[in-house]
Parts: structure tokens; C-alpha cells; sequence
């Protein structure tokens, strides 16, 4: 490829473009991959080129059995049920009110059945299943739940809603990944409950971040109140700008400027003052990397930065590297660091 | 789809005429509503064009494109309606000149990531912002994979026109885009820059 500035408009009409967002191959991946990591404005172009792709090759979905409907009729018309010069030319619109023909009742009788029978095994499935949400490398997702509590998931999370009337008895929920919640109370009173592998956080109506990796839970709450519990300590209550930590044999409380722990829902990755390690394992969790430092010292360095929330993270873990001179050799998953 | 089950069809093959009905069916569909707000219709016309189509088979033309050939006869069939509706009495259905009704066909787009949503979002907007020729001419560019030459002919227009429609209205797509990103960008280069000179520095 040239040097010359991509246009999204064009490059949605390269034959070859178009395969890789459609179909891709390895060999496509690396030439458009590499493309993509050359800089932002066309990371960003070929971002917007795979849109229009996506867009104009998306096809629009059909209602089921609509062709088939569609066929039995014609069929019906042609076998002379129905008599022809009633149907066309100058058209009228006969077709709009169908009578009720033997057929048709019969038809309408086996869809009846079958509909009913899937309606059955949905509510057989839907009762021994937990409700669960999950999002993939460099994904984020929001929901509202039963109770119109919001629930904004990062990268490679997932959330589990037990299966069986949520929101009408109580209102717990098991996380493991980061999620961002915005609860509404109820009437009642009812409490809201996040499970995490190390605590439980027992909120009423409140917005605040939990993250569950790597055998820790960080929570930080932006307003309202909550209040963590472990099995092991007395339960903690958290104040607007409480930044806590459960690890397996400590708890760590700070303040910090809550604002920066939402700003991944709004696609931006906000650092402030934290150590390169740190923003390396928080590109690793978002896009399912391993990031390597040749030299390991450098993660005590703290970092600074917002970084936009791409959907693939290679110009990110570039653009961390740049900041201390540093270049980047990828195999596949891994990233290596090095001068 | 090959001519030869256009041949054979006209030879009054029924099993190749159900191919044919399989294979454009979708295709005629999508166009259709992509004109009118009314499944309905659309279900009710190609039902007549199909129907027409093997009553008259034998007097088709054995060296047409059948895809090219029905989109015409769909095109033609719902044009007549619609003025016969408009003469009648306004009526609710017309050609799409209000914007296509804003469907969120995106969800299925998930895997892309949030941001890849937000532009899908554009994208989609964009699209329905369009003039309604420009949107007939990328329906029947992309979504019903015709060539210019084709489209022209479709929309009794010049070949150039047509090629119009199709980049003008693209570019009008992208130019949304653009103005999304702009924003994010400048946040990008306004918030970036000074925070990779403090972690230089710090």
C-alpha cells in the first residue's frame, strides 16, 4: 500500500477490503492489520471503511418462513385456487382481507401448535438457566435490567443474573470481569447485590465500578452508598470517591478522583498517575493480550494518558510503548516491550 | 442462479421455477421495503410478479438477466400501485421520502466492539438522510449487488447518474463519520499529548 491517506469511502469499495472485513484470511489480516497499526488517522479510516462495509453488506433479516409463506401462495395461485384475473392487472387489493379458506385455518392451527410448544421449552429452558451476559476482547456492552438498574460491561466480562424471577424477590448478580452500575431503588427498599469470587457489595441505589480480576476486587463508588462485604471482615461502608481493594489476605482503601473509573464506558481509558504495569494488565484484560516488559523496572514508572477505546488494542500498546521510546515485536497474542 | 434455470423455466420446468423464486425472493424483498413501509405490499406484489412471470413464461426473453429482470418488473409493479393509491386518496404508503423508519438491525454487530457500534449508528443515519435516489441506487449497488450499467437502465438514467448517486451518496456516509471521529480525535490529541509528555517526564 501507498502512503497516500486512506479514504473510508473508497477503500469500502476495494474488492480486496471487503474480503478481509467479510471473510478475512491471514494473509489479509496482516496486510490490513499493519495498515491499521501504522498510525491513528488510519486506524480511524479503516475503522470507519469497515462500518460502511458492514453497513452496505449486512443483509437485512427476513421474518422467518417468510419465503416459504410466500411460495405456498403463489403456488396456491397458480394451481388455480385462487382464480387469476382476480389477483393482477389493474391490481387490486384483494389480498389485504384473505378468507378464512380449510387451508388456511389448517395452516394456522399447526403454527398455533408449534408456537406454543416453543413457548413451553423457552420457559423450561429459561427457568433452569442463569441469565447470562458476556463481552469478548475490546467489547463493551449495556443492559438494563428488570428493575431499570443499568449495567455498562467491559471487555471480557461476564454477569450471571440468577435464573429464576430477578428483580421480584431480591437483586443479585454475579460478576467476574469490570462493570460499571447505575441501580435505581425500589419501592420497597429492596437491596441490590453484586457477587464477586472475594466480597459482595451490598448497594440500595447508587452508581460505582467494580472490577473482578486476577483474584482481586477493586470497587470504587461515585455516589450513594455501598457497603462491601468479605466472609472474613466486618462489612466496609463506602463514602463517594472510596476506591477499595479486597485481595486474598489484605484490604486497601484510597481516595481517588471516581470520575476517572467511569470513563471506560464512555470508550476512553483514562490513566492517572498509574503504573505502566498496570496500564499493561488493563490493556491485557480488555483485549485478552500478554504484554511483556524486557525490562520489568520500567512498570514502576506511572503513566498518564487517556487512550481512545479502539476495538482492537495493538496502536494502544503502541502508543504506551512510544511514551518511553520503546518498540513492540507481536507473536499472535503476546507483546514484547523492549528498547 | 444461472440462465439455465432461466432457460429451463421458460421450457416449463416448475422445479427450476422454484429455484428461481428461492433465489430472488430475499433479494426482491429487501428492495421492496427499502421503497415502501409496508411488508404487505411488497408480499402481495411479488406474489403478482411471480405469478406473471409463469403465466407468461413462455414469451420471456430467453437472454434477460432474471435478477435484473424482476427487480424491473417489482420496481414497475409498486411504482403503479403507489400512483394508483396517491390518485385514489393519500394514503399512508409512499415512496420512502420520510426517512426509513431508524430499525436497529446493528445488535447483530456486537462482536465489533462499542465503538464500531457508535459508527454502524452513523453509518445507518447517514443512509436514511439520503435522497431517495441515491438510496435506491446503493440499494441496488451493494445490497442487490447490480452494476452501474444495470442500475442506470433500472432507474431510466444515465450511466453517469447513476454512478452519481452511488459515490455522492457514499460520500456523504463517510463525511458522517468524519464528523464523529473529529470529535473523538480531538479529544484524543487534546487529552493524549500533555498526558505522554507527564508520563515522560514523571
Amino acid at each position: 500500500m501507498d502512503s497516500a491517506p486512506l479514504e473510508p469511502a473508497e477503500l469500502a469499495q476495494d474488492p480486496n477490503f471487503v474480503a478481509w472485513v467479510l471473510k478475512p484470511t491471514p494473509s489479509l489480516h496482516a496486510r490490513w492489520d499493519a495498515a491499521a497499526a501504522r498510525s491513528l488517522a488510519e486506524a480511524e479510516a479503516i475503522a470507519q471503511a469497515r462500518a460502511l462495509v458492514l453497513f452496505l453488506h449486512r443483509p437485512d433479516p427476513l421474518p422467518d418462513g417468510l419465503v416459504d409463506a410466500d411460495w405456498q401462495r403463489v403456488k396456491k395461485t397458480l394451481a388455480g385456487d385462487v382464480p387469476f384475473a382476480a389477483v393482477s392487472r389493474p391490481r387490486q387489493r384483494i389480498s389485504r382481507v384473505r378468507p378464512l379458506t380449510p387451508q388456511f385455518s389448517r395452516w394456522s392451527a399447526a403454527a398455533t401448535v408449534a408456537m406454543l410448544l416453543a413457548a413451553g421449552l423457552w420457559w423450561q429452558f429459561r427457568a433452569r438457566q442463569p441469565t447470562l451476559l458476556h463481552t469478548r476482547s475490546g467489547q463493551t456492552r449495556t443492559v438494563t435490567l428488570a428493575d431499570g438498574s443499568r449495567v455498562t460491561l467491559n471487555a471480557n466480562s461476564q454477569l450471571r443474573l440468577q435464573p429464576d424471577g430477578w428483580g421480584r424477590f431480591s437483586r443479585e448478580v454475579w460478576l467476574t470481569g469490570e462493570a460499571f452500575f447505575e441501580i435505581q431503588k425500589t419501592a420497597d427498599r429492596r437491596r441490590f447485590v453484586v457477587h464477586t469470587d472475594q466480597t459482595a457489595v451490598e448497594v440500595l441505589g447508587t452508581a460505582f465500578n467494580v472490577l473482578a480480576r486476577r483474584q482481586r476486587t477493586n470497587v470504587v463508588l461515585l455516589e450513594g452508598r455501598v457497603e462491601l462485604r468479605t466472609e472474613t471482615r466486618p462489612a466496609l461502608a463506602l463514602t463517594p470517591g472510596d476506591w477499595v481493594q479486597v485481595a486474598p489476605h489484605q484490604t486497601t482503601r484510597r481516595r481517588v478522583r471516581a470520575e476517572a473509573y467511569r470513563a471506560w464506558t464512555e470508550n476512553r481509558l483514562l490513566f492517572e498517575a498509574v503504573p505502566v504495569a498496570e496500564v499493561l494488565q488493563t490493556l491485557e484484560d480488555r483485549y485478552g493480550y500478554r504484554i511483556q516488559l524486557a525490562d520489568p523496572s520500567l512498570g514502576q514508572r506511572t503513566y498518564t494518558g487517556i487512550l481512545p477505546a479502539l476495538p482492537e488494542g495493538q496502536v494502544l500498546v503502541q502508543a504506551v510503548a512510544e511514551t518511553y521510546g520503546l518498540k513492540v515485536t507481536r507473536t499472535d497474542s503476546l507483546f514484547v516491550l523492549h528498547p | 442462479m444461472t440462465t439455465s434455470d432461466w432457460e429451463r423455466f421458460r421450457r416449463g420446468d416448475d422445479a427450476a421455477f422454484e429455484r428461481l423464486y428461492r433465489a430472488y425472493h430475499p433479494v426482491l424483498f429487501r428492495y421492496g421495503r427499502s421503497l415502501v413501509h409496508d411488508d404487505e405490499l411488497v408480499r402481495d406484489c411479488l406474489h403478482d410478479v411471480f405469478v406473471n412471470l409463469h403465466r407468461y413464461r413462455a414469451t420471456l426473453n430467453p437472454a434477460a438477466d432474471p435478477k435484473l429482470y424482476l427487480i424491473g418488473t417489482l420496481r414497475r409493479m409498486l411504482a403503479d400501485h403507489l400512483r394508483r393509491e396517491q390518485n385514489r386518496r393519500e394514503r399512508n404508503h409512499r415512496w420512502a421520502e420520510e426517512a426509513l423508519a431508524p430499525e436497529e438491525t446493528i445488535e447483530d454487530t456486537l462482536t465489533e466492539g462499542e465503538a464500531q457500534r457508535v459508527r454502524l449508528a452513523h453509518v445507518q443515519r447517514a443512509y436514511a438522510a439520503l435522497s431517495r435516489r441515491q438510496r435506491e441506487a446503493i440499494h441496488l449497488r451493494f445490497f442487490a449487488g447490480l452494476e452501474y450499467a444495470q442500475i442506470a437502465q433500472l432507474m431510466q438514467v444515465s450511466h453517469q447518474s447513476a454512478h452519481n448517486f452511488v459515490q455522492r451518496g457514499l460520500r456523504r456516509m463517510e463525511d458522517e463519520l468524519r464528523s464523529v471521529a473529529r470529535h473523538s480525535v480531538a479529544v484524543f490529541t487534546i487529552v493524549l499529548l500533555p498526558g505522554l509528555v507527564v508520563g515522560f517526564f514523571s
